[in-house]
């Protein structure tokens, strides 16, 4: 016999639960036709019904867990290398922010201030080997 | 939100729809521990002589625990780095650029050709940071979409039919407790049968937030779905036409921070 899938398994575990619901609706609608010894053996296949229920949707648990080992290592190598661009941010702001310093000094030309500008050079040079 | 997400995508967006699932962060823990937790309060339910069994069966919920918190971790941990590609919390320029007023201010500028040359670099970097940004996660968003739908759609199966099977059969268990209990003692104690029927309302109304909660964190996983894959369809729109028009904003900014420089200058 071939193995369950979870789907199959969910589905063994919904049928013995509405079937435990039924032995329990009968138990309760025949209660006074029934003897004590009836009654205490439909409460106890109504149980036996409920762990199997029960155990099947285990089941199904331990199968969805197998089944997504795939997919689990997949996302996690792909949050791996999201994060490592999370990371390169902080370097490429570095490489920005030496842009950013090289528009100052062309600024500070465009000014016509050459002070400024000697200054600005000066922060280039900084920026770059910070 | 999703509505939203179905038109223009900016990376604000992606950031709020990264957050939905911190509600989630804090519950799903306490909601795969209740897998096992609702059958051992069945099992209260159970008549003395059937117990012991049902707890034994009980256990075989606690295998696949770890498995299934070990999902839910990879699904959070996705989302807490696709909401940090998308906010700029992790930068660290700003501070850098600030510094650059105090720099130009001594170097003879004067103070309006400080703030629009710092104005300017500033959105210089907004933009490229904010393209590098959008490059990542639309990257990331191609490449675990399939898997995202995998995962959210299993993760819902494991609330609703998983844990909604065992809080089925705890109602079940619990009506049949009750109900026996009323038929044994509704002609010798009524009084019993009364107090028996509101324990019966009480135990009744937390099973019924249980399934509500079991309900709520179901559609949350639908959300989650969805909006991936509003991210998914959209993220090649974001490298042409669609990434100007997100852009606008920081464009528009670009051009009045030119236009000031000029001034500024001329």
């Amino acid at each position: 016999m071939s193995k369950l899938s979870s789907d199959q398994a969910y589905e063994l575990a919904n049928e013995f639960h509405d079937l435990s619901v039924a032995v329990g609706n009968y138990r309760f609608d025949q209660w006074d036709d029934l003897s004590a010894a009836q009654r205490k053996r439909l409460e106890d296949l109504q149980w036996t019904l409920m762990n199997y229920s029960s155990d099947f949707t285990a089941q199904a648990l331990n199968f969805v867990v197998d089944d997504l080992q795939g997919t689990v290592d997949k996302i996690t190598a792909a949050t791996a290398n999201a994060n490592k661009a999370i990371a390169n941010i902080k370097v490429v702001s570095k490489v920005l922010a030496i842009a950013a310093s090289a528009t100052v000094l062309g600024a500070s030309i465009m000014s016509g201030n050459p002070d400024g500008a000697l200054k600005a050079a000066d922060d280039l040079l900084q920026a770059v080997t910070a | 939100m999703f509505l939203v997400l179905a038109g223009c995508v900016d990376l604000s967006e992606v950031g709020k729809f990264a957050t939905t699932l911190e509600s989630a962060k804090a519950s799903f823990p306490a909601l795969v521990a209740d897998i096992q937790n609702s059958c051992i309060r069945r099992a209260n339910f159970a008549p003395e002589r059937t117990r012991e069994d049902v707890l034994q069966h009980c256990g075989n919920l606690a295998t696949s625990k770890d498995g299934l918190l070990q999902a839910q971790q990879v699904l959070l941990n996705y989302m807490e780095a696709l909401k940090n590609l998308s906010s700029d919390s992790s930068l660290t320029y700003g501070e850098k650029l600030d510094r650059l007023s105090d720099t130009l201010s001594k170097s003879g500028l004067d103070d309006s050709q400080v703030k629009a040359t710092t104005g300017l670099a500033k959105k210089l970097v907004d933009a490229a940071i904010n393209g590098y940004r959008k490059k990542e996660i639309e990257k990331l968003v191609g490449q675990t979409n399939d898997d995202i739908q995998t995962l959210t759609g299993a993760l819902k199966k494991v609330v609703t039919d998983g844990y909604g099977n065992e809080l089925k059969l705890e109602e079940e268990a619990m009506n049949t407790f009750y109900e026996t209990n009323i038929h044994e003692y509704a002609e010798k104690e009524p009084l019993t049968v009364t107090l028996v029927k509101r324990n019966w309302t009480t135990d009744f109304a937390a099973l019924q937030t249980k399934k509500d909660a079991a309900a709520a964190y179901a559609k949350t996983m639908d959300s989650i779905a969805d909006g991936h894959k509003q991210l998914y369809d959209s993220r090649n729109k974001w490298s042409t036409a669609s990434l100007v028009k997100d852009l606008s904003s920081d464009i528009s900014d670009l051009y009045q921070s030119t236009e000031q420089v000029y001034k500024a200058f001329k």
